[in-house]
């Protein structure tokens, strides 16, 4: 009996050590690598899939070409899915799970990632833009995906000092495109001085189905009030962009603005009833210019432009379709390579040294321009490599590897 | 109809069975040397003094191997080579009685009725001996038996009360009625497969789930873990829970309770028969209602800034959840046609507020969910159908469930409960009604070959349809092409028990045929569609062995190779945003359970028993959605993961006098993604890239925890056959993570380390006939989530008042 009992103790003590022993405390933090004052600081987002999800990091890095990029002890996670934007030294993560929030992205005073958090949008946030690359006022549209998640079309500027939201517009979606067979996504946007021009496709919002590919279409509003003034069509090209991409329209730094059509199955057309093409609206116009059509299916070297970013003295660095996409293709963002696109001199010019690749679709064309070089991320066999293009002469080195599955967003912060 | 095209389906696949049946018959032939003709058989009923049938009584014949438990009516059937015995019957808590008997060649002796003499009040008191469940935990299976009889005194609900079983961990994301997700080591969703007596019920409706049905109903739950027997077909990939309802052929519990959010939960079960005319009737029925108003800890989001204010305790606003089912049966039991025919319904339905998304900073003021079904049931069974040896029993329900999910209101909320106008609806406009319908068939056939083997076939049809409709989105073309899937497991397994050991080797034939519709593109602007159709056969088999080294000491083992069939989406997209992949293999597993259980009674007072476990599962070809794809179509379920499951689980129980009961249970769980590399096929090509969690814990996994309990009774306290229990429960989980721990700096994404306190006392007056409980949960008030950011209830009571009636 009585050994029962003290058999029973030990057992009851052995018992509590067993839970409390659990409860030892997190091993923190290994330091961060410091960085040197000569140092520039990239900021980098990226997603990595694993068998059991995709998760997204904002890491950083002074060196995007060579070594490893890796996300194992380092980068901070980024909850849910997320968007990236530049403006005023800030790297803006915008996503989450549920709401959609901002995570502005800063160096603090040991050049080391900081985050403010507090920001939030009402609704998913298409694109966010510092449109004149001042830094002080960012501009951000969410367009609603489909008639039952909203009827409007929501403007916003956001003052980056108080990361806060100092002014919104509700644009009814169905003043911009009246029709009751089309929804309108919105495909990239530019400010130039008290004007705001938008992009955007229509298509079908359940079937993604587009009827409509005949005409390349601008909405113009008002800014910084985002006051609906009109709608400019031109039929000798589709419209500009395509699915969740930004790359519809462009601003040059005397004031013409390039919208970049491609109408392509592989970015999700389901018919491609024009041929691929740029046009432009004039410094100081508000109509397409008549004189002005670039034809890059026909153009030497051309293709469909999928994705692009403007690099400066009317250029564009561009991905842009090897073959002619079929429609097998839907979808598919395949058969990609890099090129600078001339957009005054309406030249293409294959950009050496980087292998044909597959885009992310769209959404994630992470490319920075940085000192008369442009960055951006390629995977070949399943390895994501950073490829840094020289402008000057159209040829790429291969740099660093990144540790994940792709490139969501790169800017560089000092 | 649909019946007929798919035994055209079997006939195709009729060389496999024989393969099948091939593997048997190399196990009767081995039998079969030693079989002497000249056998006679002996029947008999075993009932308590009461005339209450004794399911699970052990029944052997003396100096043969002859050894049967009697079936949930009290029957037995022994066959032995002729000549005089003695027949032995016993069961626990009960005297055990040896008649001699007679055997004659080629004849059946009907012994008619035996009753025992009972001891113990199996039905109230906390019981520590050997009670009906643990007949089945001695079959070769890793199964944990949760007596439920044990906790009709509380007010739990199934979830509650498997939560605090080994393996089993229960997520809920809030309280009464809340979302939650079952994982049992490691296995989760689909994996993991749910019978009422038998019957599938996966598809039966979320106010059918374990979170509504009340502790009362069932008479006990038996959780197989990784291995399955064939009587619960299903293509289960880690398992399955099976509710045994209650059986009691007169009886009557009534129980009423009230506690903190505002929560009622009322429940009726009894049943009624006749025990001369055999007539039957059974009722179950009970209703749950809460406002889950409990405080949150939050940042509310100011909507004039869009800035998120300061953290601050709020109350949930819009969370209330009421419940209510009613179970009807009605019969025959003990005809000569019959032991036991019933014909019956459920109807059932919930209404739920919806308060915040995936975490708790999405807020809603006004979406709202609601289901509802009606089930009609019918069930026989039938011990030595046609021939002595032979038992027949069939269960079938045809399940009707319709859910709707509706959010039409144009407001958006805060936490402060503030509100501004949108343009359409608080998030998505629907009203979205997907209604299902189900025939469901269980039939198992047992033949009893020898005196100490028997052979059984199992069959299960499922055979769903869905049809979804959104008056808010007409337009939306995934409603017009409904989505069909037929799914058809048939077992057969042969068993052997020979003193105080048994085995059984079983094989499963799964069967598939899903129907759907995909989009061609052809190159206009318009979609078109045309129907597709797939079929799929696989084949499973394990075995489960188990047996005493000592009188006290049991060792088991079993494996089973097992599948997860795809679902209808899975395989065939649904025609618009996921293609079909024709490609696309089931989940797979190889599940391994090695057990012990030893309990010994050192001194007469005090008992104690202990068991361990260790469970080993290979996972294979998880279906995935594929996460690649930034396209909004072309994506595609997918093969992918290989997941290594070690684990142990222990469990202790000490008794003293019957009045102090203690228990301890841990699990420790290593649950390793072991896919090395990931490989994605798409319209763009394939890929094969790195997998960054090879070789670490699967995130988002609970993989260590517990409970702790200890119970004191004190007997004829106030009166004589009164009983004041109190109990104290520990819920323990350690922290985890959302996302995968080696990745990022200081990964905050954690599910903190959970620690609940939960007491109880409990007064039982004229030996339970009345009963009056007061429950405090969380009595610490800690912050207890189990889902990544929503805040699960702090301290809550509950006061609970029952009247049991047996006669």
């Amino acid at each position: 009996m009585k050994s029962t009992i003290k058999q029973l103790a030990k057992f009851s003590f052995l018992a509590g050590v067993v839970f409390t022993s659990f409860s030892c405390s997190d091993n923190d933090n290994d330091d961060p690598t410091p960085v040197a004052e000569s140092d520039k600081v990239f900021a980098l987002g990226v997603g990595v899939t694993t068998s059991t999800a995709t998760t997204n990091y904002v890491v950083q890095t002074s060196n995007l070409m060579s070594g490893t990029i890796s996300l194992t002890g380092n980068g901070l996670l980024q909850e849910g899915y997320r968007d990236y934007a530049f403006g005023g030294g800030n790297f803006y993560s915008i996503g989450g799970l549920g709401i959609t929030d901002v995570n502005t992205i800063s160096l603090n005073s040991s050049n080391q990632l900081t985050t403010k958090t507090g920001l939030t949008f009402e609704q998913a946030n298409n694109d966010f833009i510092d449109p004149t690359g001042a830094g002080t006022t960012m501009v951000g549209v969410s367009m609603p995906a489909s008639p039952t998640a909203g009827l409007n079309a929501n403007f916003y500027t956001v003052d980056i000092a108080s990361n806060s939201i100092t002014n919104r517009a509700n644009v009814p979606m169905n003043n911009i495109h009246p029709s009751n067979r089309d929804w309108l996504f919105h495909t990239g946007m530019q400010v130039r001085s008290n004007q705001l021009f938008q992009t955007f496709y229509p298509v079908n919002y359940t079937t993604y189905a587009t009827a409509n590919t005949d005409t390349c279409y601008v909405a113009i509003y008002s800014y910084p009030g985002f006051g609906l003034q009109k709608v400019i069509k031109d039929t000798r090209t589709g419209p500009a962009g395509a699915f969740n991409n930004r790359s519809g329209i462009f601003k040059t730094e005397n004031g013409d603005l390039y919208t970049v059509s491609n109408s392509s199955y592989s970015n999700g057309y389901s018919q491609s009833t024009k041929p691929a093409g740029i046009l432009r609206i004039a410094a100081g116009s508000t109509e397409f210019d008549q004189n002005y059509f670039f034809n890059t299916d026909t153009a030497p070297n051309g293709g469909k432009i999928a994705h692009a970013i403007y690099i400066g003295n009317n250029k564009l660095f561009a991905a842009i379709t090897t073959v002619a996409p079929t429609l097998a293709d839907r979808w598919s963002d395949k058969n990609l390579r890099l090129a600078i696109v001339d957009l005054s001199a309406k030249t293409i010019t294959p950009v050496a040294n980087a292998p044909q690749f597959t885009g992310n679709g769209g959404r994630s064309f992470a490319a920075l321009l940085d000192e008369g070089k442009v960055y951006t991320a390629i995977s070949t066999n399943g390895v994501v490599n950073i490829y840094q293009t020289d402008v000057a002469t159209a040829t790429a080195t291969k740099g660093a590897v990144i540790e994940g599955s792709f490139l969501g967003g790169i800017a560089r912060l000092k | 109809m649909r019946l007929r095209s798919s035994l055209n389906f079997l006939q195709l696949t009729s060389p496999l069975y024989k393969g099948l049946f091939a593997f048997f018959f190399f196990f009767l032939t081995d039998s079969l040397a030693g079989y002497a003709q000249n056998t006679g058989t002996v029947s008999g009923k075993v009932t308590d003094t009461g005339s209450r049938a004794i399911e699970f009584a052990n029944v052997f014949i003396k100096g043969t191997e002859a050894a049967v438990q009697t079936n949930a009516d009290g029957f037995f059937s022994l066959a032995a080579q002729e000549g005089d015995y003695d027949l032995v019957i016993s069961f626990v808590g009960y005297s055990s009685k040896t008649s001699r008997i007679r055997i004659t060649a080629g004849r059946t002796t009907n012994l008619g009725t035996i009753a025992l003499s009972g001891s113990l009040n199996v039905d109230e008191v906390l019981v520590t001996g050997k009670t009906q469940n643990t007949a089945i935990k001695e079959e070769g299976f890793n199964v944990t038996v949760l007596d439920t009889k044990k906790l009709y005194s509380t007010s739990a609900d199934l979830n509650q009360a498997l939560n605090r079983t080994t393996g089993i961990r229960i997520r809920e994301e809030g309280g009464v009625g809340s979302n939650f997700s079952f994982s049992l080591n490691g296995f989760s969703g689909k994996q993991v497969k749910f019978f009422l007596d038998g019957i599938p019920m996966d598809n039966f409706g979320s106010s059918l789930t374990l979170n509504n049905l009340p502790v009362t109903m069932a008479e006990r739950v038996e959780v197989y873990k990784g291995v399955l027997p064939i009587h619960l077909g299903a293509d289960a990939l880690g398992g399955a829970v099976n509710i045994v309802t209650r059986a009691n052929p007169n009886f009557l519990d009534v129980s009423y309770g009230v506690g903190s959010f505002n929560t009622h939960k009322a429940s009726v079960n009894g049943a009624f028969t006749n025990l001369k005319s055999g007539l039957t009737f059974r009722a179950n029925a009970f209703y749950n209602y809460s406002d889950n108003n409990y405080k949150v800890d939050v940042q509310p989001i100011n909507f004039t800034t869009g800035q998120r204010e300061a953290m601050k305790e709020v109350e949930r606003f819009h969370d209330a959840y009421k419940s209510g089912t009613l179970q009807l049966e009605g019969g025959v039991t003990g005809k000569k046609y019959a032991d036991l025919f019933l014909v019956g319904l459920i109807a059932s339905g919930n209404d739920k507020e919806i308060q915040t998304g995936v975490i708790m900073d999405q807020v809603f003021g006004a979406r709202t969910t609601r289901s509802s079904s009606v089930i009609p049931t019918v069930k026989y069974r039938k011990a030595n159908l046609f021939v002595q040896g032979l038992d027949l029993s069939l269960y079938s329900a045809y399940n009707m469930t319709q859910n709707q999910f509706v959010d039409t209101t144009r407001l958006q909320y805060n936490w402060n409960q503030e509100t501004r106008e949108t343009s359409t609806a608080e998030f998505n406009r629907t009203q979205l009604k997907n209604r299902d319908k189900e025939g469901l068939v269980t039939a198992n056939l047992s033949y009893a070959l020898f005196p100490s083997q028997s052979l059984s076939f199992n069959y299960v049809l499922s055979d769903f349809g869905r049809k979804s409709s959104d008056v808010e989105d007409p337009q939306n073309v995934t409603f017009r092409y409904p989505q069909a899937l037929n799914k058809q497991v048939m077992g057969l397994a042969w068993q052997l028990n020979k003193n105080r050991f048994n085995a059984t080797a079983f094989s499963k034939l799964y069967l598939l045929n899903a129907s759907s519709f995909e989009q061609i593109s052809d190159g206009t602007g318009e979609p078109n569609f045309q129907p597709s159709q797939t079929k799929t056969n696989n084949i499973g088999y394990g075995t489960a062995l188990a047996g005493f080294i000592l009188p006290q000491l049991q060792v088991k083992a079993s494996y089973e190779h097992t599948y997860r069939l795809p679902e209808a989406i899975e395989l065939l997209g649904d025609g618009l945003f996921v293609r079909r992949n024709s490609a696309l293999k089931p989940e797979k597993s190889d599940n391994v359970n090695v057990g012990a259980a030893y309990s010994f009674k050192p001194h007469a007072d005090h008992q104690f028993a202990l068991e361990a476990n260790y469970i080993y599962r290979n996972s294979d070809d998880y279906i995935r959605l594929d996460q690649r794809q930034a396209q909004p179509v072309d994506r595609q379920y997918i093969n992918m993961g290989n997941v290594v499951t070690n684990g142990v689980e222990g469990d202790f129980r000490y008794s003293w006098k019957n009045r102090l009961q203690m228990g301890l249970n841990l699990t420790y769980q290593s649950i390793l993604d072991k896919e090395e590399f990931l490989t994605s096929t798409n319209l763009t090509g394939t890929t094969v890239y790195k997998n960054l969690g090879y070789g670490y814990r699967i995130p988002n996994m609970p993989y260590l925890f517990g409970n702790a309990e200890v119970g004191y009774s004190f007997t004829d306290l106030g009166a004589k056959d009164n009983v004041l229990t109190l109990n104290y429960n520990l819920n323990y989980v350690e922290e985890y993570f959302f996302t995968w721990e080696h990745l990022g700096r200081n990964n905050q994404d954690m599910i903190p380390r959970q620690v609940a306190h939960n007491v109880m006392v409990n007064y039982a007056l004229q030996n339970g006939k009345y009963g009056l409980s007061l429950e405090c949960r969380n009595l610490t008030d800690n912050k207890l989530f189990d889902n990544f950011k929503l805040q699960k209830p702090g301290r809550s009571f509950f006061l609970r008042a029952r009247y049991f009636f047996n006669n």
